[in-house]
């Protein structure tokens, strides 16, 4: 199988090449990069053709691609991948707007290519693990979630709302929301959200605190920032705490690891050792296409966690909670 | 003269060891003579408040979760149970040596109590006081009538502080803070630093002092009244500030 790369502007892109280098008969074709020098630098690390003309990187023979452009760019590549007939893994969120992620998820259906939106923390082992405990009734009824998704300030076009559409708010929200749906098979019905700048000095969001209500009842609080600074021990952390009527679990990504404690920039370092799971969500999509089978995260998902990030920003906005109804 | 203090404590969580203070633990109010001895600071359990109340003889020093309505007017000293926890002198005293503390607080507490309202009315008097005036509330509760409940509390208190504070109505009392400040981040989580293992019968380190509580404690005025009831409000209805 044959897998191009579509720009190298998401830092994911170098893990996501990477993994598809340690899937047995899968090989890197090409990569789209407009940026020329970046283009070139990882052509040469991956040994593979650059191409800075779109039409030419979707004229090679393959069989999909892995869309990590800036946020707003997304749409685009979605939409001329489709059309040149390839299965797409876009790197999240799926768009900027409601608007776009439809038009995006309508333009696969059209050419019937698969649309899988890159939420690589579904490929954690013991958010897995959770899952498989709630799908066995272990915890009883879900009656509330606690999650956190605290990251560094990642900079550069991230931090230019022109071109990612937001901030931390929407870079931290989206994943976690992706979870809880996921675990509970329901969607959002109201946000309520105070969304801030504290930590950077910067024109964008980097702090956002989100109360979630779920169709059936089930209450979430969600943490999502840009507060860890470069000597914090590790770079963030992917938090989730499941209340249910049977036992509360609680999970933490990133928790396999071990402490380095030095005399270095950082006295304390958390070296994690858990699983890959940006490994695990390129091998899925690989098996997806391969298998010919619907893509575990959907565009749909896309769509659904996207809303809810962009009604934070509403809800920050008006000062009170927003309903989402049926998108 | 009242020379004399009767607190009002929870007897397991209470250490006495190592008090400067003159302390004789009392099984009943009904031991003390008279009007007790000087400068003697006479420690019962909470289920004597009303006698203690009645005898208007000593300092009386009792948790806030207790005062109740009639006894509003009376001089008593009243502590907040957070406030008297060492951890949390030492949170409060970090935060505050930032003359403007800006990040995100988080505040959860799993705790075997059926009217959680007091207390979390008492905790939230407690963040005001070191955050300032909640500017906005937000409140979800889970399904009353299914086990466990959970609580959560949204805060804009602002200035550059938002909170999330959570309640779970548990077995074993358990107490997490987080602060997200500005290049300064602070966590606690009360299990993973109990100082005992296996550590299903130690309290530490939720556990407090009676020196704690002397100096924390606060003679009750109509501001922490109204400030406290306007917490219970919003506690009562569920509603937005």
């Amino acid at each position: 199988m044959k897998i191009g790369i579509m720009s190298f502007a998401h830092m994911h892109a170098y893990s996501y090449a990477d993994s598809l280098e340690k899937i047995p008969n899968v090989e890197i074709a090409a990569i789209f990069d407009e940026d020329i020098n970046r283009g070139k630098e990882v052509s040469k690390k991956y040994n593979v053709p650059h191409y800075s003309s779109q039409a030419d990187f979707l004229n090679v023979s393959m069989d999909a691609v892995i869309i990590c452009s800036e946020n707003i760019r997304h749409k685009e590549m979605v939409l001329n991948a489709a059309k040149a007939k390839k299965h797409v893994l876009c790197e999240k969120p799926i768009a900027t707007n409601i608007k776009d992620a439809k038009e995006m998820i309508e333009a696969c259906k059209e050419h019937n290519v698969t649309l899988q939106i890159a939420y690589p923390v579904r490929f954690s082992s013991p958010i897995q693990e959770l899952k498989r405990m709630i799908d066995k009734g272990e915890l009883g009824e879900i009656l509330a979630f606690r999650t956190t998704n605290r990251g560094q300030n990642p900079g550069g076009w991230f931090i230019d709302v022109d071109q990612s559409g937001g901030g931390a708010v929407l870079d931290h929200t989206v994943h976690m929301v992706d979870i809880m749906r996921w675990y509970l098979n329901e969607e959002v019905v109201e946000v309520k959200s105070y969304v801030d700048s504290y930590f950077h000095n910067i024109d964008i969001d980097d702090v956002g605190l989100l109360t979630l209500e779920f169709a059936n009842g089930v209450i979430a609080s969600h943490d999502a920032s840009w507060s860890r600074f470069a000597e914090y021990p590790t770079w963030g952390d992917v938090t989730i705490e499941v209340i249910g009527t049977k036992k509360t679990v609680k999970v933490d990504a990133f928790k396999e690891h071990f402490r380095v404690f030095s005399n270095g920039k950082k006295s304390l370092e958390h070296h994690f050792f858990g699983n890959n799971m940006d490994f695990g969500l390129v091998l899925d999509f690989v098996n997806c296409i391969r298998e010919g089978k619907e893509p575990s995260i959907t565009g749909f998902d896309g769509l659904k966690s996207l809303e809810v990030a962009l009604a934070a920003y509403d809800s920050s906005e008006l000062k009170e909670a927003v309903i989402l109804k049926d998108v | 003269m009242i020379i004399a203090n009767i607190i009002l404590r929870d007897i397991e969580k209470t250490e006495n060891s190592f008090t400067v203070e003159n302390v004789i633990i009392l099984k009943s109010l009904d031991e003390i003579e008279d009007n007790g001895k000087e400068d003697t600071n006479y420690l019962v359990a909470t289920d004597q408040y009303v006698k203690a109340l009645a005898r208007k003889k000593e300092n009386i020093y009792l948790p806030y979760s207790l005062l109740m309505e009639k006894y509003r007017n009376e001089q008593i000293f009243v502590y907040f149970e957070l406030e008297a926890l060492s951890f949390f002198q030492s949170f409060a005293q970090i935060v505050k040596n930032d003359a403007n503390p800006k990040g995100v607080f988080r505040f959860r507490r799993t705790i075997n109590r059926e009217n959680l309202q007091p207390l979390i009315a008492g905790d939230l008097y407690v963040f005001s006081s070191l955050f300032g005036v909640p500017k906005d509330i937000h409140i979800k509760k889970t399904d009353s009538s299914k086990a466990p409940r959970h609580i959560i509390i949204m805060i804009n208190f602002g200035g550059g502080t938002m909170a999330h504070i959570e309640y779970t109505v548990g077995d074993q009392e358990k107490i997490e803070v987080e602060w997200s400040g500005i290049k300064n981040i602070i966590e606690f989580d009360s299990d993973q630093m109990k100082p005992v293992i296996p550590n299903d019968k130690t309290l530490l380190p939720l556990t407090y002092s009676v020196d704690a509580i002397l100096s924390s404690a606060k003679v009750i005025d109509d501001k922490m009244i109204m400030q406290i009831d306007d917490f219970q409000k919003l506690l009562d209805g569920g509603a937005q500030k």
